[in-house]
């Protein structure tokens, strides 16, 4: 119920610094400084210019009920306002967003001219490929060495490199667009991964989102066509180094594929789409399928757009899909994977091998055992996470 | 008495996985 002081509707409200983006029959609003963004009905972000622009709420609600013939209840509305912390206290200084840093190099790097160098590095290693085709990342590439644990440490040594490159490409984007992002890291499923929060991604108009998505693949298609250009103009150890760095690199092009994981991939699709939440509405919709289908009570269906709607009836069997294909591949590679090299490492201290095998197999160990752990690891701290976000009041779905 | 409904925005999370390394690239 409504709490609001009524003396409040009285007085003009003071809201910090909010950007209005239209997107047809919603807008969407939010705060930069705290990148704290919410999508409205046309008529609510109208109604929240007027409070914006020195109205009372009871003179913004004589104005709502002139133009739509109808009362608001602008008690609530203030609420919600204040959950989303778009209110600003009387005595608090009204905050704006600071210019975040790195704009120029953004810009700079991301410009018609850098878009073009990345272009023109991408078509020569084409060309390359076409003079040496045994230069196309294949498996083998891998191992440039007899040595298993070099050829594994390269792998997983040599990514954290590109990792930071990926990341570095998306803030970069974005900061051109002056849109704050933070760097961190996280899992999907069983994956570690490095992600780039940048939720004002949303406060831009939708045509300008596409380079600050794709940049990160548009990076690992750079770098890939340069690891090409190296291992051809070079020979021998530095030749083997690049192809192998080549074929990680490709293959993390690869993974951005299960876009059910929230990849890159997705968020460009949905972008294409014109979807707000695609995931969610999807992820409810096959929920409620499933209760049904078990004879459970099924709710009401999350609050959505349209376009969601009609894209999660099809998303939704695709989200299925790759969650079944995800778990099958948990049961068919990753579990035995872990069984075998845990009892490779028994095996060989049961035999007393010879140090150096002995040693062979630990490093071996840790780093595929590790890797799981490490996602188990921040999956509960997720979990924790969720519980304490869950446990405080919040502001959401109206 | 109309309420205004209010969304939440997507999180937007940009990824690049940790490339999984697995028993099958592994007897020196």
């Amino acid at each position: 119920m409504p709490t609001v002081d009524p003396t409040v509707l009285e007085r003009p409200v003071k809201l910090h610094h909010l950007t209005f983006l239209d997107e047809g029959e919603e807008m969407t609003v939010g705060r930069p400084d705290i990148d704290a963004y919410v999508h409205l009905p046309r008529d609510g972000a109208e109604l929240l210019k007027r409070l914006a622009d020195g109205d009372t709420p009871e003179q913004a609600a004589a104005w709502y009920a002139e133009a739509y013939g109808e009362t608001v209840d602008m008690s609530d509305f203030l609420e919600t306002l204040e959950e989303l912390e778009f209110l600003a206290d009387d005595d608090t200084e009204v905050t704006t967003a600071e210019p975040v840093r790195w704009q120029r190099l953004g810009a700079a790097l991301f410009s018609r001219w850098g878009l073009a160098a990345v272009t023109l590095i991408v078509v020569a290693a084409g060309i390359v490929l076409t003079q040496r085709p045994d230069l196309i990342p294949h498996y083998s590439h891998a191992f440039y060495t007899p040595s298993l644990i070099v050829v594994m440490l390269t792998l997983f040594l040599g990514q954290f490199p590109f990792l930071f490159l990926h990341e570095g490409a998306h803030a970069l984007a974005g900061r051109k667009l002056g849109l704050k992002s933070r760097l961190r890291v996280s899992r999907r499923f069983y994956f570690i991964v490095f992600e780039t929060s940048m939720d004002g991604l949303v406060s831009v108009p939708r045509g300008k989102r596409y380079v600050p998505i794709l940049a990160g693949v548009i990076s690992d298609l750079t770098a890939t066509a340069l690891l090409i250009i190296v291992a051809a103009s070079t020979g021998g150890l530095i030749a083997g180094v690049s192809m192998a760095l080549a074929l990680g690199t490709a293959m993390r092009i690869l993974w951005q594929c299960y876009f059910f994981l929230r990849t890159d991939l997705y968020y460009l699709t949905v972008t294409v789409l014109g979807c707000k939440n695609l995931h969610a509405t999807s992820r409810d919709l096959l929920l409620r399928r499933l209760r049904r289908l078990f004879g459970r009570p099924v709710g009401e269906p999350i609050s959505a757009t349209e376009t969601d709607r009609r894209a999660a009836r099809w998303y939704s069997w695709l989200l299925l899909l790759g969650y079944a294909v995800m778990i099958f591949s948990l049961g068919y590679v990753v579990v035995p994977s872990l069984v075998f090299v845990v009892g490779e490492v028994v095996d060989r201290i049961i035999e007393q091998a010879p140090l150096p095998l002995l040693l062979d197999s630990v490093v071996v160990a840790v780093l595929i055992v590790g890797q799981f752990v490490v996602a188990g690891l921040l999956g509960l701290r997720e979990r924790r996470l969720n519980r304490t976000v869950s446990s405080q009041p919040k502001a959401g779905s109206r | 008495m109309k309420k205004i409904q209010i969304r939440k925005t997507e999180t937007i999370r940009l990824t690049s996985a940790a490339q999984p390394l697995y028993a099958g690239e592994c007897a020196v």
